[in-house]
């Protein structure tokens, strides 16, 4: 078993078995520590805050309230959220019998900005309803050309949409794939730079939004069956840009 | 319309965590910052440091009344009021240039003495800051990334500091000092 006798003891799996059960051993002791040093000090007397910690926490609970903080499936199933629910929205006044159904050869995408975001509506006339791919027919696509060093750390397909995620240390690129089928999307664009532009000749808005410690960069393209969405922190434009444009057509 | 209203619904939970969180706990991690700093100003800047932090990682709270939250708010404050009077003397920073080889032990040298209560003892003597990232690492299973988050580290510098913080417990194990 000379083999074995080459793997330090720090990386044997049987220290790590030890170590995972001392750790948990530990973290049981530190929440009963936690619970009594909590309740010591909830009995100790009150510190008045200053008036300037009091107006900073306050403005923390405001930054909060527009936080827009998630992990990469956090933020993608909530923006996905804002697809199903904007679709119900535009079915309802544009298509009220076939809200849900997938078409072909959409005619519009309405823009409307608002003071903190952005709303995308797809419009098609009703002829083009159930002309287009149905569900079972989704075919994802994803970009050629990623950065150097980003490895791609999540991918799901589900029946009408697929999206991946490439990380490398903090930076992350995200990009999602979905039938334009009457849904809309909400983009955050609160005090953010708003541009409309193209992707390899396809109608373009390009979101440059600065967060506390990044710059979050998204880009929403259309063709005619598909919305593609694009985001990326820390990641400049035109690199954004060259992803984008290496997405094979449909 | 519904597009914000959805987006703030869905937001709207975290907001509201952060804001009872803020509730239940800020004045106790006030008290508990002026006891490690003594210094009602400077408590208060670490303490809304330590709020931005949570901010950050409200992802890894997923209860706002338990034991677990409360030791994450604990070390999260510990951690501002050391940061902000730069006390380092066992927790500096790693340079990563530094040589990482480790002992070259391997298990059957310290199988004996390994037992649950030596390694206890072991990740007790460790600094606070290995040994949290230890019990983040084994305990509650924290990726790199979430840990470098929380401790304000780069993520090369968490996997450096945990495979030390591991050689460490291993050389006492050993039965030498390590530290």
């Amino acid at each position: 078993m000379k083999g074995k006798r080459t793997i330090p003891a720090e990386q044997d799996p049987r220290f790590g078995a030890l170590l995972t059960a001392a750790a948990q051993g530990l973290a049981l002791e530190q929440e009963r520590e936690a619970d009594r040093l909590f309740e010591q000090l909830g009995r100790e007397p009150e510190i008045e805050s200053s008036p300037e910690h009091l107006a900073d926490m306050q403005s923390l609970l405001q930054k909060a309230k527009h936080s827009k903080r998630h992990s990469g499936r956090g933020r993608f199933l909530l923006q996905w959220a804002a697809c199903l629910a904007l679709a119900a929205c535009v079915g309802s006044v544009a298509f009220p019998t076939q809200a849900a159904a997938v078409w072909q050869q959409l005619r519009s995408f309405v823009y409307r900005q608002y003071v903190t975001h952005t709303e995308i509506h797809i419009s098609a006339p009703e002829s083009e309803i159930n002309t287009g791919p149905t569900a079972d027919e989704f075919a994802p696509v994803r970009p050629s050309y990623i950065p150097e060093g980003f490895v791609c750390t999540e991918e799901e397909q589900l029946t009408i949409l697929s999206f991946i995620v490439y990380e490398r240390n903090e930076q992350r690129i995200s990009f999602q794939q979905m039938f334009a089928d009457g849904t809309g999307i909400g983009l955050d664009t609160e005090d953010a730079y708003t541009e409309n532009t193209q992707v390899s000749g396809m109608e373009a808005l390009y979101v440059e939004k600065q967060t506390e410690d990044s710059v979050h960069r998204t880009l929403l393209y259309h063709d005619e069956v598909y919305i593609y969405l694009l985001s990326a922190d820390g990641l400049p434009r035109q690199e954004l840009f060259k992803i984008a444009e290496s997405v094979p057509a449909v | 319309m519904l597009a914000i209203l959805m987006t703030a619904a869905a937001e709207s939970g975290e907001a509201e965590k952060f804001t009872a969180i803020y509730e239940r706990y800020h004045r106790i991690l006030l008290r508990l910052a002026c006891s490690i700093l003594k210094e009602q100003q400077a408590a208060e800047d670490a303490v809304q440091n330590a709020f931005l932090n949570i901010l950050r990682n409200l992802d890894k709270i997923d209860e706002i009344d338990c034991s677990k939250t409360r030791v994450f708010l604990i070390v999260i404050t510990r951690r501002e009021c050391y940061k902000l009077y730069n006390i380092r003397r066992e927790d500096h920073l790693i340079e990563l240039g530094e040589d990482l080889a480790g002992p070259d032990t391997v298990w059957e040298e310290i199988e004996q003495n390994a037992d649950g209560e030596a390694l206890r003892e072991a990740m007790l003597k460790l600094s606070e800051l290995d040994r949290q990232l230890l019990i983040g690492k084994y305990a509650y299973g924290y990726r790199y990334r979430e840990l470098a988050s929380l401790f304000g580290l780069s993520e090369k510098n968490v996997s450096v500091r945990l495979l030390r913080a591991k050689q460490k417990i291993v050389l006492l194990l050993k039965g030498g000092e390590g530290l």
